[in-house]
């Protein structure tokens, strides 16, 4: 089921009446969680099994580490190996399946079944992250593994969550999970706003986009014109697809009483590597930083002996490359990875790390707009359909060919200006009119229609008009 | 902002201009109130196929998509069976062509032919609202009378769940959206570039250049429309007892039958589960099902999904033939049909 569905919201009225008909944690939880394994297995049921499956086993795992301290490192890394186990087998499946099947085959041992397009799990990227976060902070003693089973596997499989975060520690959710949540008015008006830009963020804006976008990295000789038309779309598709997700996913939650993690905190505003970090996908960036980076970095400063960079280089190269590999299958997600954590290194040799400072306006301008670039180039290298495209269109192709070129891509650039405009606007109302309720509720009055009147079918090709 | 003090404005000023585009756009965009569901027709219909049956007078016709037209070469087929052969092969159509073109050309023709032979893939015949919205609308159209009250039952009405009727008869906004849209997308498109002195001719010869087909990657238009077509590959599309009875395949065998023809249906061979062993055991029921319902029905079934003969190098991308690959097929073809055609 996808948010923006009509099913979607016939399955969150029901789960919301049932859920607030006793004001009892334990009702409250086990509706939750049974909502929660219906929307995750709802069309491959066996999706369901493996998300329990791998529940219970960490739930198990982090129960036995608080009895059995001396084997908690043991059980972490048994925990690290199942959880990154399934993360790669999910990922890289259909990288490996045909070899397999070719080894399989060779050994007489009929290989063919691994060659089955099967329809794999969803949402385990960030599922897997989140228990991992739970086991690393169950073996350091940061908390207490949780008493309850129910407590924890809907920590896990929290419906608005599952599928694509964000991914909160268990120190935000268990918390609240454990406690009675009583219907208070501060959670419809913390949830309408999310819902509301989340609708119009994702039916409006990055659906529209995408079509363009699409088209442009479909081709096979674009002009670099076109692809800057191109990457500037999807510079602001994916932040209008991700973000929605995410207000969405807030805003569900909020009805439901239960209060999670921002995501995103204006990452085109960024003026350093470390500061886009600091607001893009944030509950990503932080599980890295807290998980990966600052472990590694104190374990090279505690190494006297390397020389004096390597801790100030390795850290940010390595914690980025994990993150283009979580990020996707292929050469270009490993390069978008290696990319930012050249510019973060980068960044820091040359003394500057998260923040920017600087008194004069204009070198903030400068600072934004370098970072800017930077960040719509980060985009190009991971939307490519393959390094070889990418290096056909940087190193080979024209920048335009003939007026009608020019023509069409200004026509496509229009076009993605017009949809960035309503969010341009929502952040000069946010900033300069923040208290002002006419202004504010006009914008989201007419978001609401908006988002009405792009409203998808549920036919599946009903988005597909002709560009 | 303050959302507290803010809803109160909202929720009154979404409900007002809810309440003024009920009023207004009905009669801007000239739409009934309460609005018909789903599309409507032109009175136009291609009457081609009709008129190319009564002029040759063909023994053999075959219907399909792509798959079709690039997969069988009709001249080899005529030469191979001594018959002749009309193909109607209309590229990106679904089972609601293909059941228009047997109720408003098959069966309105004078000329009734030997065999009909539908061409399809996977789960294609009990799928009606594939490829019937969007851009494939058209296709859908060219075929279609004004009135096609099956179809827009099965292939669109059914699709939708019962909040969606509602919103589209009752509130104008969501009626209208299509409309709405479209007007939009022509002001976005043609407004800014008119104020630079390019016209609407000069615009649509831009996103030509830019965008045509022509540029696109093969095998990256494969992989996404493969990705688009995953619809046909769910549990519920698996179902072959649920999804019959909604589907338009009665109603083609019963037109056929009431018409005299007699129908053939050929499963092709794509790439997507080339073996047996690749196939899902959900897809080998749903066959099977299939298989029993139409020789229960008097309809023959000829399955050349898994045929070895039919290697991967006769493929250009994960569904259509190479010319080779057609030849080879067509060949298959005429073997599997020599037997029915003349029994």
């Amino acid at each position: 089921m996808i948010f923006t569905s009509i099913e979607f919201l016939t399955f969150l009225a029901v789960v919301l009446t049932v859920y607030w008909l006793r004001r009892e944690r334990r009702w409250q939880n086990m509706t939750l969680l049974a909502a929660s394994y219906v929307f995750y297995g709802w069309v491959y049921p066996w999706h369901a099994v493996v998300l329990a499956a791998s529940t219970l086993i960490d739930f198990a795992l982090a129960r036995r580490m608080a009895m059995h301290r001396e084997a908690a490192r043991r059980l972490l890394w048994l925990s690290v190996v199942l959880n990154l186990g399934l993360l790669g087998l999910v990922k890289y499946y259909f990288s490996i399946n045909v070899p397999l099947a070719g080894v399989a085959t060779a050994a007489g041992l009929g290989g063919d079944f691994l060659l089955a397009k099967i329809v794999l799990p969803m949402g385990v990227s960030f599922y897997a992250l989140k228990k991992l976060a739970y086991m690393i902070d169950v073996s350091r003693g940061t908390i207490k593994p949780s008493a309850s089973w129910m407590n924890f596997t809907l920590f896990v499989s929290f419906f608005p969550q599952v599928i694509a975060g964000p991914i909160d520690r268990a120190q935000k959710l268990l918390p609240q999970l454990a406690e009675n949540r009583d219907w208070r008015v501060e959670n419809f008006h913390a949830a309408w706003p999310l819902l509301v830009m989340g609708l119009f963020k994702k039916l409006v804006v990055a659906d529209s986009v995408r079509v363009i976008v699409d088209q442009v990295f479909l081709q096979e000789e674009p002009t670099q014109l076109l692809v800057l038309v191109g990457v500037l779309g999807f510079t602001l598709q994916i932040l209008a697809d991700f973000s929605g997700y995410t207000d969405l996913s807030r805003g569900i939650a909020f009805l439901f009483g239960i209060e999670t993690s921002e995501n995103f905190a204006a990452p085109y505003l960024s003026l350093t590597p470390g500061d886009f970090w600091n607001r893009w996908h944030m509950t990503f960036s932080f599980w890295l930083r807290d998980y990966v980076f600052f472990p590694l970095r104190r374990a090279m400063v505690r190494r006297k002996h390397l020389p004096a960079g390597i801790a100030v280089v390795i850290p940010p190269l390595f914690t980025m490359l994990l993150s283009g590999l979580w990020h996707g299958t292929g050469w270009t997600f490993v390069l978008w990875g290696l990319y930012y954590g050249v510019l973060i290194a980068g960044y820091q040799l040359a003394g500057v790390r998260g923040e920017f400072k600087s008194a004069r306006g204009w070198e903030k301008v400068l600072a934004w707009a370098v970072m800017f670039c930077l960040i719509v180039f980060g985009w190009l290298v991971f939307r490519a359909p393959s390094l070889t495209w990418l290096g056909h269109v940087l190193l080979e192709r024209p920048f335009t060919r003939t007026a009608q070129n020019v023509t069409g891509s200004l026509v496509a650039l229009a076009m993605i200006a017009f949809y960035a405009l309503p969010l341009l606007l929502k952040w000069l109302i946010d900033r300069s009119a923040p208290r002002s309720i006419v202004l504010h509720g006009s914008y989201y009055a007419l978001a609401t229609l908006a988002a009405i009147v792009y409203f998808n079918s549920s036919s599946p090709d009903f988005i597909y008009f002709q560009f | 902002m303050d959302a507290k003090r803010t809803f109160p404005l909202y929720a009154w000023m979404t409900a007002g201009l809810l309440l003024i585009t009920s009023f207004t756009l009905p009669g801007h965009f000239d739409i009934p109130y309460p609005a018909p569901v789903g599309p409507e027709f032109d009175a136009a219909q291609k009457i081609g196929p009709q008129q190319y049956l009564e002029l040759h007078k063909p023994a053999l016709v075959l219907i399909g998509d792509s798959q079709l037209y690039l997969g069988v070469d009709p001249e080899q087929l005529s030469r191979n069976l001594g018959v002749e052969t009309y193909q109607i092969a209309v590229p990106g159509s679904g089972s609601a062509v293909w059941y228009l073109l047997m109720k408003n050309s098959l069966a309105e023709s004078m000329h009734v032919p030997e065999l009909v032979v539908i061409t399809f893939r996977d789960t294609l015949l009990t799928l009606p609202g594939y490829r019937v919205t969007g851009r494939y609308f058209d296709l859908v159209d060219d075929y279609a009378r004004k009135t096609e009250p099956v179809l827009l039952e099965r292939a669109y009405l059914n699709q939708l769940n019962g909040l969606e009727t509602a919103a589209e008869r009752y509130v104008p906004l969501f009626s209208a959206r299509r409309e709405i849209r479209e007007g939009l997308d022509r002001d976005v498109r043609y407004g800014l570039p008119r104020l630079a002195g390019c016209d609407e001719a000069c615009v649509d010869d831009g996103i030509e250049a830019v965008f045509g087909r022509e540029r696109l990657d093969p095998a990256a238009l494969s992989s996404a429309v493969d990705a688009a077509q995953q619809s046909m590959f769910t549990p519920e599309a698996f179902d072959f007892d649920g999804q019959v009875e909604r589907s338009l395949l009665p109603e083609i065998i019963r037109i056929a039958d009431e018409r005299g023809i007699r129908l053939v249906f050929v499963r092709l061979k794509t790439l997507i589960y080339p073996t047996l062993a690749t196939e899902p055991p959900a897809m080998r029921m749903y066959m099977r099902a299939l298989e029993a319902y139409l020789a229960a029905r008097g309809a023959e079934f000829l399955d050349f999904s898994h045929d070895e003969r039919l290697i991967s190098a006769y493929f250009f991308d994960e569904m259509h033939f190479t010319t080779g690959g057609a030849q080879a097929f067509t060949d298959l073809l005429a073997q599997g049909l020599q037997p029915i055609l003349r029994p």
